[in-house]
């Protein structure tokens, strides 16, 4: 039985939205708090929760598609399929090449900046800019499934990123046209989301083993407030390191056998995600086994004992203990001091990471929220708190690292230690050596070793002074570390009160000159704005109402009308039809609730003829009595109106 | 670093004189106007939180006082007023978060009370005698150590390391000795800042704690040097990759 529906959906609102996001190494999330104050994954088209962090591109380096689909194509389409890009965020290019070995896509250093640029046929990009679009496909699935323009979002790092991977996330939200309300460290987003139906009070650890990094927080929970007391963690150490292993140790054996697999893009791949299937596989298994095409005569058949991949793995799962007991160490805590451990990350399914987890902590791990989904639920409820003030929870997250400057010698002079409560302020004088300097140049550095040569570069920088003889210019310079974990810096004049601006150039980040311009050329792409993309749904839903109008009129329902009603229907057609042709979202939405509103009757009609041969069945008609009551109801209206049905 | 037990610390009741924190103002509201940020200078960790100028303070209390600011205070509760506010709010969040951090640790709080009252400790300390005689054989037993390891000599290694550990052992003895000195001239000088207290029992406690803090720094650093090399696989410290 089809019953034509005229009318469209309900008025949308057009109040905007906040999101929570978590962008993985691997695969990123979505979520959103709903009306009855619980946070929800948003699903995509095809149901699935997690967006693979897979960027695909055309040829000739255009953006081609993002997600499950690209994921799809790695195999065939090694070189301009990207990957594992927050493994690049922030970082300089010598830092990434380490890691170079098996990636099949392209990574060039920039010559002026020793940032990392990623080469997909001509075009060149930054880790921001590819993360922008991951970012873009997530802001669309969610405004695909509130019917709301998103453009805020809470976007989750790992706690233990430093300064300039937290700035180059932040960057990346604003190029996807999102306004970063916060940036918000993984464990403790995860934290949040255990914390709003349970409630836990006391001392929590979260174990977070994600797709590339690996973070360790400790943290006190009472009354809403969310206090960390101290994280560490390796930014290298993740599922990724895992399935390296696993390659490459399976590379080694199919070699020896004399089929090349290394320089083979293609069979890297294919190898990658074999063993991919295989680690999940030995998760709920004692042994797997998967076959894999390479090329060669046969499909070569893996197969793999959990006490093989478990002897590969222990040396990485060893090294994320030596994190665990520092931050214990810095929050003053023993084991037993703990109340609750809580797992986080898709690898900590893994049966060996969860023994060894509790063997350390000594009590069983929790993993009541799928680790997969925790942070993005984390992150929406942050968004929440900050967008609606509807909660009283807070979060009180610290610094990872140590923030210092470069004093003499090469020596890193420390300003805000680890562990610090954020926002964390220093203030500190600086003065001229020689007579008539006009600046003074800082150097800020993150990290916990003493020598400058050991720690993270952030950012060089001069103060302006006035030419005066040494040692009499005084500056007073304050670090501010923001909610964020991001640095600014100001300076003020001592003897004049006089403000100082003071440019912060990130080592291997985005300037805001370069972040602006990206901003300018992606909005260039109009099918990425929200306005056409609105439009372009709004003209989809007019021209299906233009045709299940156009189809009823012509048919038995048609008939029942007078000419009157049937030329101001038509007439009304006419002017939606003008208004998709302004290409403007207004008149179209105006046109069709006018057009809705004349068609009224004629549905009623057509529901009345639909329904009334399904009521000559006797037996049906007690059915829709109790059943739809309503329907029933319209039904008989339909045969009070005198002069309609002429049974 | 010693581990110092301030629970021990008697829970006494919030002092009555406590003054309101530093950016609460007579009304009971929160000023963002309060800190102007660089070139002003900062008020005093004691001053933000509204805490008056003691060594014992009850950590129960510090950690509500603290709470209760920072719930008002956080740029979080300010996004919804605009940029302007989440900026006020941050500087004077973070003057709450640096000020609940200096007083929480005990002798951090010592040190900065005593430079706030115009007498910081200088860190010229003169070892006794005994003591130099331990610093000796662990400089001695240290030097073993690198040249066993150079050499591959895992038995010579395994004694050098012996011999670390039991100075160590009586080196952490001596700290924890210190703390409990720390916390009698403490209580000294808590009672000296009493109205009628003799003028010259605040000195003589100040004096005091000088003398112990600049032994304490003293054997803190010999302590992670000891620490360093007895756990040579495991880096003291997470390095950045």
């Amino acid at each position: 039985m089809s019953i034509p529906i005229f009318s469209s959906r309900p008025p949308e609102q057009r109040k905007t939205r906040a999101v929570g996001i978590d962008l993985g190494t691997t695969n990123s999330l979505v979520a959103v708090v709903a009306e009855d104050g619980q946070p929800k994954i948003l699903l995509g088209d095809d149901g699935q929760a997690l967006v693979p962090s897979v960027i695909g591109f055309e040829v000739d380096g255009q953006l081609d598609v993002v997600g499950a689909e690209a994921d799809d194509h790695l195999a065939e389409r090694p070189d301009r399929t990207i990957y594992s890009v927050k493994r690049m965020m922030g970082r300089s290019a010598d830092e990434v090449v380490s890691e170079l070995g098996m990636l099949p896509y392209r990574v060039h250093r920039d010559d002026q900046s020793a940032a990392v640029r990623i080469q997909v046929g001509d075009r060149r990009y930054t880790p921001p800019e590819l993360s922008a679009f991951v970012l873009r496909e997530l802001k669309h699935r969610a405004e695909k499934q509130l019917g709301q323009v998103v453009d805020r979002a809470v976007i989750t790092v790992p706690a233990y990123f430093n300064d300039a991977q937290r700035q180059a996330t932040k960057d990346a939200g604003r190029l996807a046209g999102l306004e970063v309300l916060r940036i918000v460290n993984e464990p403790t987003a995860a934290a949040l989301a255990y914390g709003l139906d349970r409630r836990p009070e006391g001392r929590i650890a979260v174990y977070d083993l994600g797709g590339g990094t690996f973070d360790v927080s400790i943290l006190h929970m009472h009354a809403g407030l969310t206090e960390v007391l101290a994280t560490s963690g390796d930014t290298h150490l993740g599922g990724d390191d895992i399935d390296q292993l696993m390659v490459a140790s399976v590379a080694d054996q199919i070699e020896s056998a004399g089929l090349q697999v290394r320089g083979h893009l293609d069979r890297v791949q294919r190898l990658r995600k074999a063993m991919i299937q295989l680690k999940i596989a030995l998760s709920s298994q004692e042994s797997a086994a998967v076959k894999v095409e390479l090329g060669g005569p046969l499909p070569l058949e893996l197969a793999w004992d959990r006490a093989d991949f478990e002897a590969l793995i222990a040396p990485l799962v060893e090294r994320t203990l030596g994190p665990c007991r520092q931050a214990l160490r810095d929050a003053g805590l023993q084991p037993t001091d703990l109340d609750e451990v809580i797992l986080v990350g898709g690898s900590t399914r893994i049966p060996l990471v969860r023994r060894k987890v509790q063997e350390l902590f000594g009590r069983v791990p929790q993993s009541g929220i799928d680790p997969d989904q925790v942070v993005a639920l984390g992150a929406a409820v942050q968004a929440d708190i900050m967008t609606t003030g509807r909660r009283d929870m807070l979060l009180l997250d610290v610094t990872p690292l140590s923030l210092g400057i470069e004093t003499v010698g090469g020596v890193v002079t420390k300003l805000i230690q680890r562990n610090s409560p954020i926002p964390a302020s220093a203030t500190d004088e600086f003065t001229t050596s020689v007579d008539n300097q006009t600046g003074v140049v800082l150097h800020v550095l993150q990290g916990e070793r003493e020598l400058v040569k050991d720690c993270r570069s952030l950012a060089r920088f001069v103060i302006p002074v006035a030419p005066l003889p040494a040692g009499l210019p005084r500056v007073g310079v304050t670090f501010l570390i923001d909610a964020n974990g991001i640095l600014h810096v100001t300076g003020r004049d001592v003897r004049t009160g006089q403000e100082k601006t003071i440019e912060v150039k990130p080592s291997y980040g985005l300037c805001d000159e370069e972040v602006v311009r990206m901003l300018t050329e992606a909005y260039d792409h109009a099918e990425d704005d929200w306005a056409a993309r609105q439009f372009i749904e709004a003209r989809t839903e007019a021209e299906q109402v233009v045709a299940a109008t156009e189809h009823t009129l012509a048919g038995p329902a048609g008939t029942r009308i007078d000419d009157e009603e049937r030329d101001e229907i038509q007439s009304r057609i006419g002017s939606l039809r003008a208004a998709i042709g302004t290409r403007q979202i207004d008149p179209v939405r105006e046109a069709l609730s006018r057009l809705n509103d004349v068609t009224l009757h004629l549905a009623e009609l057509a529901l009345a003829s639909t329904l009334n041969d399904v009521v000559h069945d006797a037996k049906l008609a007690g059915r829709i009595e109790n059943d739809a009551p309503e329907a029933a109801e319209r039904l008989k209206h339909g045969h009070h109106r005198p002069g309609v049905m002429g049974h | 670093m010693a581990i110092l037990n301030d629970s021990a610390v008697e829970p006494g009741t919030p002092p009555a004189e406590s003054p309101p924190p530093f950016v609460v103002d007579s009304d009971g509201k929160v000023d963002l106007d309060r800190w102007s940020g660089p070139g002003e200078p900062p008020p005093d960790a004691f001053t933000v939180l509204g805490l008056p100028r003691r060594l014992l303070l009850d950590p129960k209390h510090l950690d509500l006082r603290f709470r209760s600011l920072i719930r008002d205070l956080h740029p979080d509760r300010f996004h919804v007023s605009g940029p302007d506010a989440v900026r006020k709010a941050e500087r004077h969040s973070s003057l709450a978060n640096d000020a609940y951090r200096a007083l929480r640790d005990f002798e951090r709080r010592v040190r900065l009370l005593l430079e706030l009252e115009g007498h910081a400790v200088d860190e010229k300390f003169r070892p006794s005698p005994a003591l130099l005689g331990q610093v000796l054989e662990i400089n001695e037993a240290l030097d073993a150590l690198q040249e066993a390891l150079a050499d591959g000599a895992p038995a010579a290694a395994a004694a050098a390391r012996g011999e670390i550990a039991a100075t160590g052992r009586e080196l952490g003895d001596a700290r924890q000795a210190l703390s409990d000195r720390l916390y009698d001239a403490a209580r000294r000088w808590d009672a000296a800042q009493a109205p009628d207290a003799a003028a010259d029992l605040a000195s003589l406690a100040r004096r005091d704690l000088r003398a112990a803090l600049g032994e304490a720094s003293y054997l803190d650093n010999l302590l992670a040097r000891v620490q360093a090399a007895l756990l040579p696989t495991q880096a003291p410290t997470p390095t950045q990759s």
